[in-house]
């Protein structure tokens, strides 16, 4: 079955899918930034303008004209034609994989021609497999060429060497007005309450804003939105003026649309439109021209634009943004998410859950990028404009910016080096940003890509935080497991702990999808489908619906027309019709009645405490509260749901996944926002006919890629499939095959891994044998020895003997002799050559050029390299610190950082060391079922219990491991590893497919029952010791075994005197340091509780701090008593050098030496201590 | 023959291989020989490696790690000291063998670096190359094709080398034990039997219908059970030998009961297998260092020398 897929076709482009699909949402979301977010910023960012004030100034028009990224290349400027810089190279030599971005920066003087000049703004770190990307299109063959391993699939980036990924990270859905009920709404300001309505509005190029619409306890509708990290709050009635040439008769009919029946809402209009009449706006111009007047101080417009002009770019730069300058769509979305208000006060519809997959979208590293890069390319223009400014007011007669030396000269200081931003925020993961760039955090960006193994390696880049706040936050309901994520976000492959919830995985199959399909072509199919648009003349009636697409109003559609409209959209959708993309969200959200019965229901309700049409906002403490969301309810007989419309989305961002179109035979890409609308069946038994319309493809699809490969999951208690998701990510495997071109901090390496021959579909689906973590083990579930009480397990020593689980790790050291000598001594380079000689070595272990020889065995002490002293012309040896022996492995010979150590030769190495790993009492191991244990005893074999046959098994645990975890798909999957390896093949174990065929634990009984052996795996046993047979028949067959990274070697920590605390003079902390463990508070009180004063004496003084301390009898201080010679003898004694003090007896005492700190500290203060030691003998 | 001796037939014999029972004797004695056999049957194996040119994929520690395994011809192990016990300051020709291995790849073609290029000093210690074992050719497509396809070399894998890559080497063979480690072990395993007696209740068979004696019958994994359709009887096949005591037959014999007379416990006792006491199949299957007789009459002398120790020892107390 599995045995296919398992070489890869070495010289064709052709890539495994899956693989390639796991990196997709980052690479596919970069060349997403490049390709379309890049063009459209350009095209997006407005020019400054420099004014001129005096007749001597010129007036300079500054834009942007084009931004371009090139590839990696070797030192970037200056050279023709640079060699290409390949990701290889970065890892081996520490540095970035980043290309140079070059801005072509326009200037129009005095309104002449447009000139232009080109920069280059710094180094665009650069993913690997992107479109920039060397590595792309390179067959795997060539692949190996240049030092990467076959199936290398990129999706991180090249940071100082190291592997860098952009976390995802979930945000509120964009363009979807999201109802939220929210206390601290009511903190905003007075009357403020806690419901509002809030749209997170973003541009092609991937900036966006959030903009709110809340309600007041008065009536009034306040829209909000946020400049410069401060909110700013507008009367709504004041922006819909300023959004459209429109009357007060004609904003009451679109935001009542024809439901004046409801006297609430009416009432509330009015309201409303009192709040406006109070501003005497009575045009747009006048609405815009007086929010241009509040806020022309915070814009830096032209002093020359009208207020109108400046209200107008205020509107098109902070409200609804992704409509640019559509003042038209801005007003149409204005009236829905106020009639969404309403709705939500009124108790219409729910508050929209920011927890649940459908409001959610993923933060994905172009979006990131995007926004930083429009930023910065603002400041770019603001720092030109800056300088020139300057200059005017320095009054330099030189300054001509129509010159183009003097400008070249202005930009060789202007210019920002925009790539050291990037490169700070893959470096650190920390985001600075003047705005925030709309982001809810400034930490936590980016994560090592940890090359432990394989599945570390792919769950980063499939991982999705909810946001850095929400750590923080002490209630748990944002880490619950929701319904709306099913599909989306593995319910499995959760950490357990402090993030757990927080840091979620998207499942195998779903996407993010990155493709912005123009809205424009969907318009015309639209209106087709009966879709009354929204530019037809007069107000949609009561029973219509709103059609959104992308955070537009498009029209809006009949309710009894809705769910036919949705139909055909999807359909055209499968077939891919009409331009209809594939990646479209349909969601049809009916409203749970028609409604227009919702709304004469809630009519009807009987004296809904409302202010009246007369009262305005002076009554404002008599104003009544709205209604609350349950009395409302109780008018309507069924629970109210979403704000009823069709919600078409196609922005990028979105979670999506494939599923079966029952209804077209087709797969079909459904949204999280879509999939609350669909009724999916997970298998055939679920379908109802007529109702269900989809299909999952398989039961599977929920899972993460981590959590597909645990074998029998479904037979398993559900919190051990969480445990083996975190402890395969732990294993010691095979993280690469590329060893020979890794210097990674620290690697792991398994000596001789197998495939496991219980293997489920994604095992070889995925190639995870290309990198094998484990071994198949022959085990015994026996209490046996006592050995393996409490998880402990032991492993046969001549398994150990031969093999079984042997690895070794390597670490990177990196010496560099220009860091450590200093400048004005000259730099010491190696070498091992004798001053004055041509050929004696100085070390004879070492090699000429002083670094050792490659297969060296280094122990604390032994030479490790030679250096040259540059001034005192001797060689230096220096020695190999560390603890642990090591061999070397690689030695690899670095460019020098610096100039003039360029020229001196040897000055900066990598040496690659090697550490034996070899199992050790207390190394911890783990099956695949989250049965973790640590390594007891290595038991020899002839003691060890053996079948008839002869065979002893390589490990034995407990049967206590069994019963309170329940990890039935252990035991079956020893069941079924016996069987196959009786038939030598592999056998399947992927999760749920037993359900149509009956038990797996009959299906493999009866394989071993015709390989002549137990139905249920158990077997007769002997006791190796005496020979005779156990009474019991032991349980024993095959199971796939993990070893951890958890290993003794790199955690013990024995000490018995070493280095002490120069204060306190306390041994120091810290096992690098050689340092102790605590005994602590608790430990102190145990030895208290048993009574053991002479062992707490020794723990805690004895073996700490003690010290002899002289205190003086007469004044009892400690700290005035010095040693004084004797003048005549030459005695040293100690004698109290008070000066109030008559001197006297001084007495010999045995104290903490952290005492006499506390006495030195109290006496700082003006405090002393005395000790009165007089009653001592 | 109603001797109190232990008494061993040899049911089976080969280089490789042997199948003996062991009657009269009790599991002390049995168990001892099959863990002498495992743990303290001297052989030869490689112990120390100078590595003084290794560039192939594989570190020095694994290569060293392998050599020890490979097996080595020790059937002249009685000819040399333990190092340990040698007169020799370190060692000498009379407590180890100096073996070498110099390759170099120079073609394109991977070559398999392989036990038989061990080149040893003394002819007594070689390499165990299998004479039987001729490998079979590899089918298209079977494996990589860059591996040189047909070079009859039937000895122990040690590595792969590339064109350009070295592996130069000196390795010590020394005398040891399984004990020590499993290197030195002459065996994988033992196996070792108890001898079933397999006795059918024929009367109670009787009560039978045919096709339940013939279910019954075929419940045996190891086949130990054979429906005679002429005689209608089920018979045991050679005296029972395969039988593993796993009791598929009782369980069998259960679930007739409960479905042919619930609540009864008859047909469960349709059989009786006990094990024969005092008596061992014991089966030896050498890893190719020594011929498996020779294994059993080296573990045997090492038993002998064990007791004659004591022995020695209690004189010596005594006087």
């Amino acid at each position: 079955m599995n045995t296919a897929h398992r070489v890869l076709p070495l010289d064709k482009v052709e890539k495994n899918a899956l693989r390639a699909a796991v990196v997709a949402p980052h690479i596919e979301s970069f060349n997403h930034f490049i390709n379309t977010a890049i063009p459209a910023m350009v095209k997006d960012i407005q020019p400054m303008y420099v004014e001129a004030e005096s007749p001597a100034q010129q007036s300079v028009k500054l834009w942007i004209s084009s931004f371009s990224v090139g590839k990696p290349v070797e030192s970037a400027s200056g050279v023709a034609n640079p060699t290409a810089l390949l990701p290889s190279a970065c890892r081996e030599r520490n540095m970035s994989y980043s290309a140079p971005m070059h801005v072509r920066i326009m200037r129009s003087v005095d309104g002449g021609p447009p000139m232009e000049t080109a920069h280059e703004v710094g180094l665009l770190p650069i993913m690997v497999q992107s479109d920039k990307c060397h590595l792309k299109e390179m067959s795997p063959k060539e692949l190996v060429a240049v030092g990467e391993e076959a199936s290398e699939a990129g999706g991180y980036f090249i940071v100082n060497g190291r592997e860098k990924i952009l976390r995802m990270l979930i945000m509120p859905r964009r363009h979807y007005p999201t109802a939220i009920i929210r206390p601290s709404f009511a903190k905003r300001g007075p009357q403020y309450s806690q419901y509002a309505v809030s749209l997170r509005s973003v541009r092609p190029d991937c900036s966006s804003v959030t903009n709110n619409v809340h309600y007041l306890n008065n009536g009034h509708v306040n829209f909000r939105f946020l400049l410069r990290k401060r909110e700013y709050f507008v009367p709504v009635a004041v922006l819909l003026r300023a959004l459209m040439p429109t009357t007060d008769r004609e904003m009451f009919e679109r935001l009542a649309q024809g439901n004046f029946d409801n006297t609430y809402l009416v009432s509330r209009l009015e309201i409303l439109l009192c709040q406006g009449q109070k501003f005497a706006l009575y045009t747009q111009e006048q609405a815009l021209a007086f929010l241009g007047s509040r806020f022309r101080p915070m814009l830096y417009h032209p002093r020359a634009w009208t207020d109108a002009e400046v209200g107008r770019a205020l509107i098109r730069d902070y409200v609804f943004i992704h409509l640019g300058d559509d003042l038209r769509a801005k007003y149409d979305l204005t009236i829905s998410m106020v009639q969404k208000l309403y709705a939500l006060v009124q108790g219409h519809i729910q508050p929209d859950s920011s927890d649940a997959a459908n409001n959610q979208e993923i933060l994905v590293v172009g979006h990131l990028f995007g926004a930083m890069l429009r930023e910065l390319l603002e400041k770019q223009l603001g720092v030109i404009k800056l300088g020139i400014l300057r200059a005017y007011r320095r009054g330099d007669s030189t300054t001509d910016v129509e010159n183009a030396i003097w400008f070249s000269r202005l930009m060789a200081r202007s210019t920002m080096d925009i790539g050291k931003r990037f490169a700070y925020l893959m470096a650190t993961g920390n985001l600075k940003s003047d705005s925030g760039l709309n982001m809810g955090q400034v930490v936590g960006y980016t994560i090592m890509a940890e090359k432990l193994n394989v599945l570390r390696f792919l769950a980063h880049f499939r991982c999705v935080h909810r946001g850095a706040f929400f750590s923080e936050m002490k209630t748990t309901s944002v880490r619950k497991l929701l319904p709306e994520n099913y599909g989306f976000l593995c319910p499995v492959h959760t950490p357990d702990g402090a993030p757990c919830g927080l840091l979620n995985h998207l499942a195998a199959k779903a996407r993010v999808v990155s493709t912005e399909p123009p809205p424009a072509r969907l318009l015309p199919v639209l209106a087709s489908l009966g879709v009354r648009m929204v530019t037809d003349p007069g107000v949609a009636p009561l029973d219509h619906v709103p059609v959104f697409l992308e955070g537009r109003i498009v029209g809006s559609v009949a309710v009894e027309h809705a769910a036919i409209v949705a139909d055909q959209l999807r359909h055209f959708k499968v077939h891919g019709k009409f331009h209809v993309p594939a990646t479209l969200e349909i969601a049809y959200v009916a409203s749970e009645l028609p409604v227009h019965l919702v709304r004469s229901k809630a009519a009807q309700a009987p004296a809904l405490p409302a202010a009246h049409g007369s009262s305005s906002s002076e009554s404002d403490d008599d104003a009544a509260a709205p209604p609350a969301g349950k009395d409302a309810a109780r008018n309507v007989t069924l629970p109210p749901g979403q704000f009823p419309g069709i919600y078409l989305f196609s922005g990028p961002g979105r979670l999506m996944r494939p599923v079966t179109n029952l209804r077209e035979g087709k797969q079909e890409l459904i949204g999280s926002f879509e999939q609350l609308y669909l009724h999916v069946a997970c298998l055939p038994d679920d379908i109802l006919p007529g109702i269900t319309t989809h299909k999952d493809e398989s039961p599977t699809d929920m899972l993460s890629v981590v959590a597909l490969l645990t074998p029998f999951s479904d037979f398993n208690q559900s919190p051990r499939n969480m445990y083996q998701c975190q402890m395969g990510k732990q294993t010691f495997g095979s993280p690469s095959t590329a060893y020979a071109k890794r210097t990674d901090n620290k690697m792991y390496r398994i000596r001789t891994p197998q495939t496991p021959i219980v293997q489920t579909e994604a095992h070889s689906a995925y190639q995870i044998d290309e990198f094998p973590q484990g071994m198949n083990a022959i085990v015994a579930v026996i209490s046996y020895t006592g050995y393996d009480m409490e998880d402990a397990m032991i492993i046969n020593k001549q398994s150990y003997e031969r093999g079984f689980a042997h690895g070794s790790m390597y670490k990177t050291d990196l010496i560099d002799l220009s860091e450590t000598s200093s400048d004005e001594h000259g730099i010491a380079m190696f070498c091992n050559i004798k001053p004055g000689t041509t050929d004696e070595l100085e070390c004879k272990e070492l090699d000429a050029d002083g670094l050792p020889p490659v297969g060296t065995l280094l122990t604390k002490g032994s030479p490790y390299y030679a250096r040259l002293n540059p001034v005192a012309s001797s060689v230096t040896i220096v020695r190999y610190k560390y603890e642990e022996p090591a061999y070397v492995d690689q030695v690899r010979v670095m460019e020098p950082k610096t100039a003039m150590a360029r020229n001196l030769g040897l000055v900066r190495v990598s040496i690659k060391l090697r550490y034996v790993r070899n199992p050790i009492i207390g190394d911890k191991f783990s099956s695949r079922h989250g049965q973790k244990g640590v390594l007891s005893q290595l038991w020899p074999m002839e003691n060890m219990p053996f079948t008839e046959s002869g065979i002893t098994p390589d490990i034995i645990i407990n049967p206590h491991a069994f019963p309170s975890r329940m990890t039935i798909g252990m035991l079956i999957e020893i069941m079924a590893a016996k069987s196959g390896a009786l038939y030598g093949k592999f056998q399947d174990a992927t999760p749920f497919s037993f359900i149509d065929n009956g038990h797996a634990s009959e299906f493999f009984g009866e394989q071993l029952r015709s390989a002549g052996y137990n139905y249920y795996g158990s077997e007769p046993m002997y006791s190796g010791i005496t020979g005779t047979e156990f009474s019991a028949d032991i349980f024993m067959g095959v199971c796939y075994w993990q070893r951890l990274r958890h290993l003794v070697s790199d955690k013990h920590q024995v000490r018995a005197t070493g280095p002490v605390s120069d204060l306190t003079r306390q041994p120091v902390k810290g096992r690098k340091r050689a340092g102790g463990i605590r005994f602590g508070e608790m430990e102190r009180d145990s030895l208290i509780a048993h009574g053991t004063s002479f062992l707490l004496q020794d723990r805690l003084l004895k073996c700490s701090d003690a010290h002899t301390a002289f205190v003086c009898a007469t004044c009892g201080s400690l700290a005035a008593v010095s040693s004084v010679q004797d003048a005549l003898t030459g005695v040293i004694s100690p004698v109290c050098t008070r000066t109030t003090c008559k001197g006297g007896v001084v007495r010999e005492l045995e104290l903490p030496y952290v005492f006499r700190y506390l006495v030195a500290e109290l006496g700082a203060m003006g405090i002393a201590m005395e000790l009165d030691v007089r009653d001592l003998e | 023959m109603a001797s109190n001796h232990p008494t061993i037939e040899i049911v089976e014999v080969d280089k490789d291989h042997i199948k003996f029972s062991l009657s009269n004797a009790d599991s002390s004695l049995a168990n001892a020989l099959r863990r002498v056999i495992i743990s303290e049957v001297p052989t030869m194996a490689i112990d120390l490696v100078e590595i003084h040119a290794n560039s192939s994929v594989l570190h020095d520690e694994f290569v060293a790690h392998r050599l020890g395994l490979i097996p080595l011809d020790s059937t002249n192990v009685g000819q040399f000291n333990y190092t340990r016990e040698c007169s020799c300051n370190r060692r000498c020709a009379l407590c180890s063998v100096e073996l070498r291995l110099d390759f170099k790849c120079e073609g394109e073609q991977t070559v398999n670096v392989t036990s038989s290029m061990l080149y040893s000093e003394d002819d007594r210690v070689v390499p165990v190359v299998s004479q039987d074992m001729a490998r079979p050719t590899r089918q298209n497509g079977d494996d990589d094709d860059d591996v040189v396809p047909e070079v009859e070399d039937t000895g122990v894998l040690i590595v792969k080398l590339q064109e350009g890559q070295k592996l130069s080497l000196r390795a010590i063979a020394k005398k040891g034990v399984g004990k020590e480690h499993a290197k030195w072990s002459p065996v994988s395993c033992v196996e070792f039997q108890e001898v079933p007696e397999v006795v059918i209740n024929q009367d109670l068979m009787a009560e039978l219908e045919e096709a339940d004696k013939e279910e019954w019958a075929a419940s045996c994994p190891s086949k130990v059970f054979r429906y005679d359709p002429v005689s209608r009887q089920v018979e045991v096949v050679e005296n029972g030998r395969a039988c593993t005591f796993c009791r598929e037959c009782t369980l069998k014999g259960e679930l007739l009961d409960t479905r042919i007379n619930p609540g009864e416990d008859r047909f469960a006792k349709l059989v009786r297998i006990t094990s024969k006491p005092k008596e061992y199949i014991i089966t030896v299957e050498s890893c190719g260092t020594l011929p498996a007789a020779d294994i059993v009459q080296s573990a045997l002398a090492v038993i002998k020398e064990k007791l004659s120790n004591v022995q020695a020892e209690m004189n010596g107390a005594w006087q």
